[in-house]
């Protein structure tokens, strides 16, 4: 029994750690904005649905757009620049319409705001893609393999190493370059950083622009394990956006490490507690975590205005 | 206080003429179709009321009143199918234990604030939901509890929708009221107080603390007497209908309509309960065409509908208004009436 | 009057005149349409299911539209469709707002918790109600004019389990089934029908509404040492990440799922992982009479797609055209004559199979136990409730 009892648990490490890495990414995401904007994005699962929508467009020898089968199928890498490219575009227009006229509003406007363009992008979707679930390919397209007695995923794996280097490249943006700065000042303090020559209104552009393109890059590794449908992007931003605020909302590390927390407790908690009330335990604990400690983990960075 | 200010008076005037065209709707629509909405509309306001003593008077933000919602409904579902309640007690058990709960979930939210008591408040809600959905002896789970009978008065039963509509209307009246006692006397400016700036407040003197409390367990109260209604009106409950959607469903609507203002609930209600059946028509891209609307909504209008229609007053209260223009904007607002 | 000329051609015109006058009155009375009503949930999470049932009902509307006397008498049927969405009190609404368009049956949507939040209205209306949706409790709510097209889950469910049990010869049952009315009411069922057996399951889990890693629940019906899993599970996206998950897994026990198993999409995007995987399905492709044979060939030629049979498309396309004979018998649509005949219905050659009326109001008895190989499903028996 303990061979085994080992095997379960690493399996369950491992299915864990892959998607609370990817509720990491999402988490980075929603983190992002507040730290820029001060307002939490209701639309992040969005960003995440809609470039897999995309991505199967062109990735698929078949699909239906409204209502007609498309065959506009691409190689992989010119199908993953076409959509970085169109979400970077999605990412300007999303700040111009949803963010923008409400920038002096504070910060409940620009929440229903963001409710609006997710409610009006899913039902979109529908409109576009048709109610089937679409099926993408994953990078490697291999099928599962074994480690011993343990059956892994590539694509488990793959998301954990992307992830990790997202992590690390994003580190090295706002540590070692001037935009990254720039956007930690804009973060920080706008006021003072347009007094210092920082162009806020374009650093909060790009904000929006690389959040949603994190968000694109966890649609494109999370969509071949699940399937593509309109919801896909709902339930994983509520878990994100849970991660963000137990790891001390405004946090980044905070953020990735109450993403992979969440996914491994869910795992874990689905498999030793109860896997109908997975996302009960879940959300216990999280709600403990902030009795004890009511600005999350790491607690917040940017002070909240009293 | 108690000048015999003529706007004012022409406001209570206005307010009254409101009332009674808005009782005289089931005597002059006959559509099932219509009624019903404007019942569903009515429970919908009364939560929304409640949350917005919670979130518009005191600035606590709570994505939990779909869980209140639930609990009332359920509660009152429960005691008159399995224990054979009449629905009266039933109604008000299910207010009280809503309320309690409140207070069970508001004291230890007390220490957060923003985005943490906002999660708190979601975390609550999911987990409620999960016990609906678990609980299969007293719940039935997701089977869904049938049977559950309509309230009576001797042997005049509120069967039908046109009945069940002046309940309704009763109960929204008297939540109305009651908010709007708590919002003009010293508890509501209490609650302004801590909204605008928590520290500010208590240095002041002001028990932030008790008044939080009385805050959530209104807003369980309302939410749970909302449910109860909604359970004998649709006599059937089933546990998704008590999401988190739901909870922003309710946000949603306390925004648009103007989140300070009592009136401003209730139309932010009938709008969002409205508004997808008059776009039915558009087939499947009336969903889109409602997330586009919020959003312009919430860009344009940035005290809600209340505040619009304040605008408009102050605008027609240069010199005589013309009589009935006001009382036709709330009317219309309050009714939210079209045609079948 | 002389019969002369002039006489004669004021004559004919008069008649003319009141011909064509006349005409397009007569015409226009008896081709007065036949209001059908139908609730699918276009939009929402299930909205797929909504719009399976919409282009079935479509394509029989059509055919029959097409026939030279139409319904009877010339007189077409004409679809009044509202969105059930996914929200029961949006359902409700619809269906509030059907029944205020004279509308002289309902096709009912393929969602049990919808048909019974339903049930309170439909009780005030008596006009026949076709529905889809499988729980037992459907048929037994006390409305008149309730006809269920498919088989319930106590058929489903016993036909499953008893050939899990006495075909597979399966000692440890396992079941994973979903949190909704349908998983839940299926499992409950599979869990009597255990009993009947003498046996219990080893395993009973239930995966958490939009749960997209089912790795726990897998791994501890692994654990438990079970010999044969019982899926109940209705959304065709998660069942799809499941038996692919169950293969990733490792788990090769056999798998015998509830009907949405064998939805075409699934077996589609689920490809080589569907392999080997049984199914209770309403309908088999390739065992079928020249009705199914039919249905599938225009389907296929109007759509450009497969339809899903047995929980979309197949038994809407069934109730239009049962309530189209009956209209055609009687020669009218008064609602309670309807029902009355509805009682009447045997041996009725549909698209799923032959239907029988029992006093409920069920009109199927039987499923058939199929196994998907390559995208396709063959059937391996018949079993009846």
């Amino acid at each position: 029994m303990s061979q085994f009892d080992l095997v379960a648990n690493l399996q369950l490490l491992v299915s864990g750690l892959a998607i609370g890495s990817i509720y990491a990414l999402v988490a980075l995401g929603f983190v992002l904005i507040y730290n820029a904007v001060g307002v939490v994005n209701f639309a992040q699962g969005e960003f995440v649905m809609f470039p897999s929508y995309i991505a199967a467009t062109f990735l698929l020898p078949a699909v239906t757009v409204f209502g007609t089968v498309v065959h506009w199928q691409l190689p992989v890498i010119a199908v993953y620049l076409l959509v970085i490219v169109l979400m970077v575009g999605f990412g300007l227009l999303f700040n111009r319409i949803a963010y923008y006229p409400l920038r002096d509003r504070g910060w409940l406007p620009v929440v229903i705001s963001t409710i609006g363009v997710s409610i009006f992008l899913r039902n979109a979707a529908q409109l576009t893609w048709g109610s089937e679930p679409l099926v993408i390919p994953g990078l490697f397209n291999m099928d599962t393999f074994a480690i011993g007695p343990l059956h892994v995923r590539p694509q488990d794996l793959v998301i954990i190493v992307v992830t990790a280097l997202l992590i690390a490249f994003q580190y090295l943006l706002f540590e070692r370059t001037t935009l990254g700065k720039q956007m930690r000042a804009t973060a920080q303090d706008r006021a003072t950083a347009r007094l210092i020559g920082v162009r806020v209104g374009r650093i909060v552009a790009i904000t929006f622009v690389y959040s949603a393109l994190l968000g694109t890059i966890s649609g494109l590794l999370v969509a071949p394990l699940f399937t593509v449908t309109k919801e896909m992007g709902a339930l994983i931003a509520l878990k994100a956006f849970a991660a963000s605020i137990v790891g001390g909302f405004g946090s980044i590390p905070g953020a990735i490490i109450g993403g992979l927390a969440i996914g491994v407790i869910e795992t874990f908690g689905g498999f030793y507690i109860s896997s109908a009330y997975t996302d009960a335990i879940a959300f216990v604990i999280l709600i403990a975590v902030l009795l004890i400690k009511p600005s999350g983990l790491f607690g917040e960075r940017v002070a909240e205005k009293a | 206080m108690t000048s015999r200010d003529p706007a004012r008076l022409r406001g209570v005037l206005l307010l009254g003429i409101a009332i009674v065209a808005v009782a005289l709707v089931p005597l002059v629509v006959h559509s099932d179709y219509i009624l019903n909405l404007c019942g569903v509309a009515g429970i919908y306001a009364i939560a929304v009321m409640g949350l917005g003593i919670l979130l518009g008077f005191t600035g606590q933000m709570s994505l939990a009143q779909a869980a209140f919602f639930g609990i009332g409904a359920y509660t009152s579902g429960w005691f008159t199918t399995t224990l054979g309640w009449s629905v009266w007690p039933a109604m008000a058990l299910a207010v009280v234990l809503s309320a309690l709960i409140g207070l069970a979930v508001g004291y230890p939210c007390l220490r957060l604030s923003g985005h943490y008591l906002a999660l708190a408040t979601i975390g609550f809600g999911i987990i409620t939901q999960l016990v609906l959905i678990n609980w299969k002896s007293v719940t039935n789970g997701s089977d869904g509890m049938t049977g559950i009978p309509p309230p009576q008065i001797g042997s005049f039963v509120f069967d039908t929708y046109g009945k069940y509509y002046y309940l309704v209307l009763v109960a929204v009246l008297v939540c109305a009221y009651i908010a709007w006692r708590i919002k003009t006397t010293r508890v509501g400016r209490a609650l302004e107080a801590i909204r605008e700036n928590e520290i500010a407040a208590r240095a002041c003197g002001i028990d932030a603390t008790r008044y939080k409390i009385v805050a959530f367990v209104l807003a369980g109260a309302y939410a749970g007497l909302a449910g109860s209604l909604l359970a004998h009106d649709t006599k059937f409950l089933s546990p998704d209908s008590y999401s988190f959607d739901q909870s922003v469903v309710f946000l949603v609507m306390l925004v648009v309509g103007g989140s300070s203002s009592i009136g401003g609930a209730i139309l932010g209600a009938v709008l969002l309960t409205f508004l997808p059946e008059v776009l039915r028509p558009l087939k499947t891209s009336y969903i889109m065409v409602y997330g586009a609307a919020v959003v312009v909504m919430v860009i344009f209008m940035p005290r809600g509908l209340a505040g619009l229609i304040e605008v408009a007053r102050a605008r027609f209260s240069r010199g005589a208004p013309p009589p009935g223009s006001s009382v036709s904007v709330v009317a219309a607002g309050a009714t939210g009436a079209e045609p079948a | 009057m002389k019969l002369d000329r002039k006489n004669f051609l004021a004559a004919t015109g008069a008649a003319a005149t009141t011909a064509v006058v006349g005409f397009p009155a007569i015409v226009g009375a008896a081709a007065e349409p036949i209001r059908l009503g139908t609730v699918p949930c276009l939009t929402g999470s299930n909205a797929l299911l909504g719009q399976q049932e919409h282009e079935g009902i479509a394509l029989a509307v059509e055919e029959i539209n097409a026939r030279a006397g139409k319904v009877f008498d010339g007189r077409p049927f004409e679809v009044v469709e509202e969105d059930a969405t996914n929200d029961n009190q949006s359902a409700v609404a619809a269906l509030n707002k059907l029944l205020g368009e004279n509308v002289v049956a309902v096709v009912c949507p393929v969602l049990s918790t919808q048909i019974q939040a339903m049930a309170p209205v439909m009780k005030t209306h008596e006009i026949p109600w076709m529905t889809g949706g499988t729980a037992v409790k459907n048929m037994q709510l006390g409305v008149p004019g309730a006809f269920r097209l498919r088989a319930s889950d106590a058929i489903t469910a016993a036909g499953m389990t008893n050939f899990a049990v006495k075909d597979k010869k399966a000692k440890k049952v396992a079941i994973l089934h979903a949190s909704d009315a349908f998983g839940t009411g299926g499992a409950d069922q599979v869990v009597l029908d255990l009993q009947k057996l003498g046996m219990t399951p080893v395993a009973n889990e239930q995966y958490p509404k939009d749960a997209k890693d089912y790795t726990a629940e897998i791994l501890k019906i692994k654990q438990s040492g079970a010999d044969a899993m019982l899926l109940y599970i209705q959304n065709p996206s998660d069942t799809t990440i499941i038996l692919k998950q169950i293969r990733s897994l490792g788990l090769t026990i056999p798998l015998v799922g509830s009907p949405s198993l064998t939805n075409q999409t699934v077996m589609e995007t689920a490809g080589k992982d569907a392999n080997g995987a049984y199914g209770a399905v309403d309908f088999i492709v390739g065992f079928n009479s020249n009705v199914a044979t039919h249905f599938l060939t225009a389907f296929y030629n109007k759509y450009h797609h497969l339809p899903d049979v047995g929980t979309g498309s197949g038994w809407v396309y069934d109730a239009v055209y049962m309530l189209a004979d009956i209209y055609k018998k009687q020669k009218s649509t008064d609602p309670k004559q309807t029902i009355a005949s509805l009682h009447t219905v045997k041996n009725w050659e549909g698209v799923l199979g032959t239907f029988t009326a029992d006093s409920e109001g069920n009109m199927v008895h039987s499923v058939s136990i199929g196994q998907i190989e390559d995208g396709k499903l063959h059937l391996v028996k018949k079993v009846s409730g």
